[in-house]
């Protein structure tokens, strides 16, 4: 006997396609890092309790985005053409009795003593910020580090650095043919020798890590990240950036504040070396190609651990799903740690 | 800046939406300024409306991005938003490569709670400065640790808001703290968003005045300590809107930033009274262009606060607020379903004498017309019954496997979903339905099966987790200030048991759990012998995730709802570590774990899981599988839609909760902006009900089969007018 909705068959409805947006940072360059664990943090909402490297990026970020801020007088004309960190470099000894004084304020319920530097108050503003969204640092070492790191940078790159910025965190987007592509890049920067033309612009874009801890394949992802946001910047301004820089951070990292720029702190691409457009298109293509294996992981929610080869020992070291992980130490895994 | 009939041409074709809008949708659009009240019946394409009218202004007038502010209920939803409006975007740039320079990127948008706090972050207001946002979870604990709600011993007190503890059994002693927490972080939210002011309700007396008190210490602890909720968050955006920061993001600065001169809000029908406030504020500057979008008719969300009083009275607002009244349009075209279905459901809530009292609908509500593709003269609208309530499980997993699927009617059971108040599996839940399908051979997607405590793998995780921590099993010997042992020791030896259960079931594993259990209790009593009186380099969180690394736990996680728990429970410990208690300790002795810690953890923490219960995520994705039948709640299913939807457990009733009496009772020391009917709670639950109805209804596309028996539908809302002969005569019966 016939069904009572035989004949019927459903088919899709005619509707828009909407486009799915992908963050350079979080969504490509995640994934490319390690599917599973851009899967499990990203899909399926597993909070990490490693949070370091996120504190770690993001502090150093956002910091950084307010000491451009406190140059060009943003929010209090007063401070503008003056260094957040005033030039001088507190050191570690003090900032940790700071940080033990401001803490134990903290507890005790009552506001925290006057920072050494405006460098400082900013970073306790971030962090506090953060902690909101159930970011902290582990260990007060780390804190240290970061307020060291940004001292280093404002001291060292700050007084040349910061007149030359147009624009910080700007955005970008873009259309691709089956998804829409977007990022934020830290800083668009004067070319020293140019006009004020879209053309006569640096694109800069920090890391919180150093060189040595890179495996080529992240060398290469950030290579391509980086071709991407020319891409996007040429899309939205019609003319390609003049260089990219990227500046690692971490390379500033030592007992005293280095007095001249160390060989290993920026990567730089032009025109000459990976800014032609047969270069930007491999790299735009890379990055669709990243899309689409989101999709399909999606699709049949599989995500894979990243190959050996492609991701550092130090990623993996502080993954909480390393434990399980068929990756880390050559392909051998892990020890399970007790408790 | 292109003309408005090449910007619409643009969006009309293939690379934009692929067709025209509507007569009605074209007058929302092309709305020119003023505040613009978009009534929108199910289906009738209002996000599409919303986006294309931010486009407009970008496109056609000219607008600066960060003008223009948008936002929506939840964080799907606006993401849901900018995903189309970059994908319009890029049409329209294609098209017109002189658009290039608009960045939709710099517009505003998202949920209100995100948008508060980005922009009092971004102006570094005061008032916002160096506090933690708390979550739902933490608010929670924050009230239980901080406020004095919590201790409360009044009884009488708690009898008096007893609608507001979730069950409590014994009203002869006052609540579990937990409880008493819980309720009181709901009292609390209510106070602030239904904008109450609380020196009336201190006037009031009696136990009003008592909570004005415990209200106002609250807000104290939030201040001392550095926290804030949120609805404080919107609380102080709304005073923020009122100073000199805030003006410079409403006027804009010379030179640097554009004036905001544009509000567009979707979902308008689940706001809350303080969310008006903060609508009509940013929208204060003449000719307040602010535009709100939504259905009285799906409001959904009273339980959450929000309150449909704010779509059906805009013009009310608008008079109160600006003076002015505000364009209505309704689009009541529907694309969604078969016009069988939308003639259904336009009788079905046209015909309720509790839905004709002024100040329930929008008014001058017009019915929705079926413009849908899909035709034909099959049963769009059935009924599928049985004589007793037993036989309609199988008698759905007959049609789903024996005529939908074999007939070819759908290629995937995902095609079709079963909607019902409640999807827990238990018998007088969804649990009859999830035994028959499984008899059936038919696989069920229904993250909602268990509470979320009661799910195996999350009990069989804690499990674990204490034997890890807690070898001696000293939870059981901790005992209330009353001498008794605390209800949640007796949960913590169920999950034991559950554990021993699972294991047994799957023996080849077992040892993976034992081994990793025995070797870490060796470990922590080293550690703590190391470490006297320290704390141990470790995080109960961290534990978790070593945990999850075992066996049956790495299997649970291929399966998509257990992994969706299981990933709960991490954003739990997480919300748990952001008050610093999860860091493992020793005793001063070094030979356990520091008893306060673990007593913390268990009465804290564990307590909480237990005997405040944790509520299902309302934002969720719901992401069916392929080849799986989702089994839903009705809320769950807001803003989906799906070929053909089965909805059963008719003739059951909402029953009066805490939104509906809160709603009624705190009436007098409401600020309201205009005068609102009052309802008494029972005809606001039977509101609710007939809404929640029409939201489940209003979901099909192809068919809308109701499941029930003859007796079930008798006098029920579920029906027409509560016109069981009506509708058995006019209803094809499958
Ligand atoms: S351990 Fe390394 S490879 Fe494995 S999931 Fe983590 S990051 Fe990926």
């Amino acid at each position: 006997m016939p069904g009572p909705f035989s004949g019927v068959v459903v088919t899709p409805l005619p509707g828009p396609i909407v486009k799915r947006r992908y963050s350079v940072t979080q969504d490509i360059v995640g994934f490319r890092k390690c599917p599973r664990q851009y899967g499990s943090v990203h899909v399926h909402d597993y909070a990490p309790a490693h949070q370091t490297q996120l504190y770690f990026g993001t502090v150093l970020h956002q910091v950084l985005d307010r000491c451009h801020g406190h140059f060009h007088g943003v929010t209090d004309p007063h401070t503008k053409g003056t260094l957040p960190g005033g030039g001088i470099v507190v050191p570690d000894s003090d900032l940790e009795s700071y940080l033990t004084s401001a803490d134990a304020a903290f507890k005790a319920g009552s506001p925290p003593p006057p920072p050494p530097s405006e460098i400082v108050r900013y970073f306790l503003e971030v962090e506090n910020g953060l902690k909101s969204q159930g970011i902290r640092a582990i260990t007060r070492d780390q804190r240290v580090r970061v307020i060291r790191l940004l001292q280093y940078f404002d001291k060292l790159e700050g007084p040349t650095l910061y007149p030359r910025v147009r624009d910080t965190e700007h955005r970008l987007q873009a259309d691709q043919t089956t998804h829409i592509m977007h990022g934020v890049v830290d800083l668009l920067v004067d070319d020293p020798n140019g006009g004020s033309g879209p053309g006569d612009c640096e694109i800069w874009d920090y890391k919180g890590t150093s060189r040595v801890v890179m495996t080529p394949s992240d060398l290469q992802t950030y290579r391509f990240q980086m071709q991407v946001y020319a891409k996007l910047y040429e899309l939205k301004h019609g003319i390609l950036p003049k260089q990219v820089v990227i500046y690692l951070l971490s390379e500033l990292d030592g007992p005293t504040c280095p007095t001249s720029r160390p060989v290993n702190a920026t990567l730089e691409i032009s025109v000459s070396n990976g800014l032609g457009s047969a270069d930007i298109a491999a790299a735009m293509s890379e990055f669709t190609t990243t899309v689409a294996a989101i999709e399909e992981a999606r699709l049949l929610n599989h995500w894979p651990a990243a190959d050996s080869a492609c991701i550092s020992d130090q990623d993996c070291r502080i993954c909480d799903f390393r434990w399980d992980c068929p990756t880390p130490n050559g392909g051998k895994g892990v020890p399970l740690r007790y408790p | 800046m292109i003309p408005l009939a090449g910007f619409h041409q643009i969006l009309d074709g293939a690379s934009g939406r692929g067709y025209p809008l509507n007569g009605s949708q074209r007058t929302a659009v092309d709305h020119p300024s003023g505040p613009l009240w978009l009534i929108a019946g199910p289906g009738s394409g209002k996000s599409e409306v919303l986006v294309t009218r931010a486009l407009r202004l970008l496109c056609v007038d000219g607008v600066d991005p960060r003008s223009v502010l948008m936002t929506t209920f939840t964080v799907k939803a606006a993401r849901n938003l900018a995903d189309r409006l970059a994908s319009y975007m890029a049409a329209l740039r294609t098209a017109e490569p002189s658009l290039t320079a608009i960045d939709v990127s710099d517009l505003r948008i998202g949920t209100i709670h995100s948008l508060c706090n980005d922009i009092l972050q971004e102006y570094r207001y005061p008032g916002y400065q160096n506090v933690r946002l708390l979550d739902q979870v933490e608010q929670h604990i924050f009230v239980y640790l901080y406020s004095q709600i919590t201790k409360h011993p009044d009884v009488a007190f708690w009898r008096f808001f007893d609608y507001v503890v979730p069950d409590w059994r014994d009203k002869n002693y006052v609540p579990s703290q937990w409880k008493r927490g819980k309720a009181g972080a709901e009292l609390f939210n209510h106070i602030v968003e239904d904008v109450v002011d609380i020196a009336q309700m201190k006037s009031a007396g009696g136990y009003w005045s008592v909570l004005a008190h415990l209200y106002e210490q609250y807000v104290q602890a939030l201040h001392s300590r550095y926290r804030c909720d949120f609805a404080h968050l919107q609380q102080r955006f709304l005073e923020f809107l009122q100073q000199p920061t805030g003006r410079q993001l409403l006027d804009g600065v010379v030179g640097k930033t554009p004036c905001l001169n544009y509000t567009l809000v979707d979902e308008y029908q689940d706001t809350n009274p303080l969310q008006e406030r903060i609508y009509l504020a940013l929208a204060g500057r003449s000719p307040h262009n602010l535009t709100v979008v939504g259905d009285d008719d799906q409001a959904l969300y009273r339980f959450r606060g929000g309150t449909v009083a704010g779509m059906v009275n805009f013009d009310k607002a608008c008079n109160a607020g600006f003076g002015v009244s505000p364009t209505p349009v309704q689009l009541v075209d529907n694309y969604r379903s078969h016009s069988n279905i939308v003639g259904f459901f336009n009788a079905y809530i046209d015909s309720f004498v509790e839905m004709r009292r002024p100040g329930v609908r929008a008014p001058g509500k017009l019915p929705v017309i079926g413009k849908s593709a899909i035709t034909g003269t099959y049963p769009a609208v059935s009924w599928l019954t049985r004589a007793r309530a037993a036989h309609l499980p199988d008698a759905v997993a007959l049609l789903l496997r024996d005529h939908l699927m074999a007939d070819g009617v759908i290629s995937d059971y995902s095609q079709c979903v079963l909607l019902v108040r409640s999807a827990k599996d238990s018998p007088g839940n969804a649990g009859p339905y999830l035994t028959a399908f499984n008899a059936r051979g038919i696989p069920v997607y229904n993250p909602r099966s268990k509470t979320f405590m009661e799910a195996e793998e999350i009990q069989c995780l804690l499990a674990v987790l204490v034997h890890t921590i807690d070898w001696n099993h000293t939870f059981t010997t901790i005992r209330l200030p009353n001498g008794n042992t605390p209800d949640w020791v007796a949960d913590v030896n169920a999950w034991i048991t559950a554990l021993d259960q699972a294991l047994a079931a799957i023996p080849t594993v077992r040892h993976q759990v034992d081994d990793y259990v025995s070797k870490s209790n060796v470990a922590l009593q080293q550690e703590c012998a190391a470490k006297p009186d320290k704390f141990l380099d470790v995080t109960l969180h961290e534990i978790l995730f070593r945990i999850l690394s075992l066996e049956p736990f790495r299997t649970w996680r291929q399966d998509p709802a257990r992994n969706l728990r299981l990933g709960k429970l991490t954003r739990l410990f997480d919300s748990y570590h952001s008050f610093n208690l999860d860091s493992l300790r020793a005793d001063s002795t070094g030979t356990s774990i520091d008893p306060a810690f673990m007593g913390r953890f268990f009465q804290t923490f564990v307590s909480y899981l237990v005997d405040a219960g944790i509520d299902d995520d309302e934002d969720e994705d719901v992401i069916v599988p392929q080849g799986y039948l989702p089994v839903m709640t009705i809320h769950q299913s807001k803003g989906l839609e799906f070929p053909f939807v089965i909805v059963a457990q008719l003739g059951d009733k909402g029953r009066v909760g805490a939104a509906q009496r809160l709603e009624h009772e705190l009436a007098p020391f409401r600020n309201d902006l205009y005068p609102r009917s009052a309802q008494p709670p029972a005809d606001l639950a039977i509101e609710d009900d007939i809404r929640l109805l029409y939201v489940a209804y209003s979901r099909a596309e192809y068919a809308l089969i109701l499941v029930a028996t003859p007796a079930q539908l008798k006098n029920h809302v579920a029906v027409p007018s509560r016109d069981y002969a009506a509708f058995r005569r006019s209803t094809q019966i499958i």
